[in-house]
């Protein structure tokens, strides 16, 4: 029988003795939705031998388009992405361990993921770039910075200590997020460019050939046929917060306390609990079954509809509220039934 | 790149491209600028290379 990974074993870069070294590997992906399932099908193909998958969220229409690890069936499932992606990786690689987290991820969910290989980023705002920032320079993982809108990539390889970080980078978190996914749009092909750069300097790393890294800040927009490449390394600080002389990881040691969040242009808000509760769905359920409209739930998740809003739990206590960018309203609707 | 007349520094070509208050990083000919140096003068035969940080995945 042909070896599934002989294709790669040719590549003189990986070869028989890098195809090992993938193999024993644990790699972290940070968000399952159009770069977090591109990246997670590449690296599951590939034959890495552990593969955490973070996201807070379930799959939706508005996904299919980009997010290619799902299927109509998921979103009329109400399936939480890190589930879905789970489920249809181990259809496509069952040799590798696959583990699905549906969570917000904040500084006490990453120490569990202290002896990864790797991060990939594929989160969708800077406030969690910031935490992995200081978490994977703290514990000296490598990571990947990647993020699209429209037709613009970027991406940055960030090595702990020898690189700039994003925090050197950026100094401080755009107060809007700059433009997102749901307010101008994106096209599929910017993901997957996106992930080929995330994904190629994967392979070096999880091969240890850090010597072929690419070094520097890379950006493009493919509908203008254009590419940026910035040699960064001049803006490495030893005044950084994260990875200088003196650190104090700002963004990891933030208290945890009850977080409401605007999830931006989506017209939801998200309210999270101090400390994750985990929920009893079916008592839930029966509770609530006589006061609100279209009830429905699957192991994950329990979703229903007051008024103009569509409310969804979380069996570790997050509510998403959708229909709303008040944050004192949905609030209001979150201590009604959840309070 | 064409651009207008009026832009005649670094800032001015951040407005022009839309990317005024936005987190950015600039090289001019080969030199990464330090936010303080958008005043810079932009000659027409400067080589300028911008790349903006952008949330969505």
């Amino acid at each position: 029988m042909t070896n599934r990974y002989s294709r790669q074993e040719l590549f003189s870069f990986i070869g028989q003795v890098g195809q090992k070294k993938i193999r024993q590997k644990h790699v972290l992906i940070v968000g399952a939705g159009a770069l977090g399932s591109s990246n997670a099908e590449i690296l599951v193909r590939a034959g890495i031998g552990k593969l955490s998958i973070v996201d807070r969220d379930y799959v939706d229409w508005s996904n299919l388009q980009r997010q290619q690890l799902y299927s109509e069936e998921d979103v009329f499932q109400h399936l939480p992405k890190a589930v879905a992606a789970k489920q249809r990786l181990e259809k496509i690689n069952r040799d590798v361990l696959i583990e699905a987290f549906v969570q917000d991820i904040s500084s006490s969910e990453l120490l569990a993921f202290q002896d990864v290989d790797l991060i990939i980023d594929a989160t969708d705002n800077f406030e969690t770039r910031f935490l992995l920032n200081d978490f994977a320079v703290k514990y000296e993982i490598p990571w990947i910075y990647g993020a699209c809108v429209g037709s613009y990539g970027i991406t940055y390889t960030i090595l702990p200590h020898e690189t700039p970080c994003l925090h050197c980078l950026m100094e401080i978190i755009p107060l809007f997020g700059g433009t997102t996914c749901d307010t101008v749009g994106i096209i599929a092909p910017t993901v997957t460019q996106v992930v080929s750069h995330q994904m190629v300097e994967a392979l070096k790393i999880l091969v240890e050939d850090c010597e072929a890294l690419r070094k520097e800040l890379l950006a493009f927009d493919l509908w203008k046929n254009e590419q940026t490449k910035i040699n960064v390394k001049g803006l490495k600080k030893s005044t950084c917060l994260t990875c200088g002389l003196n650190p104090t990881y700002p963004y990891l040691t933030k208290e945890s306390i009850t977080k409401v969040a605007v999830l931006c242009g989506r017209n939801t808000v998200q309210i999270r609990p101090a400390k994750p509760k985990l929920v009893n769905i079916i008592e839930f359920e029966k509770n609530l079954a006589p006061h609100v409209q279209h009830l429905k739930s699957n192991p994950y998740l329990i979703h229903f509809q007051v008024n103009q809003n569509q409310i969804i739990l979380f069996r570790d206590g997050r509510v998403l509220i959708h229909g709303t960018n008040d944050i004192v309203e949905a609030k209001k609707i979150y201590y009604q039934y959840f309070g | 790149m064409e651009v207008p007349d009026h832009v005649k520094t670094i800032e001015s070509l951040l407005i022009h491209l839309g990317l005024q208050g936005k987190i950015v990083v600039v090289e001019q000919n080969g030199v990464i600028l330090k936010k303080e140096d958008y005043s810079a003068v932009v000659k027409s035969t400067d080589s300028i290379e911008i790349v903006t940080f952008v949330g969505g995945g």
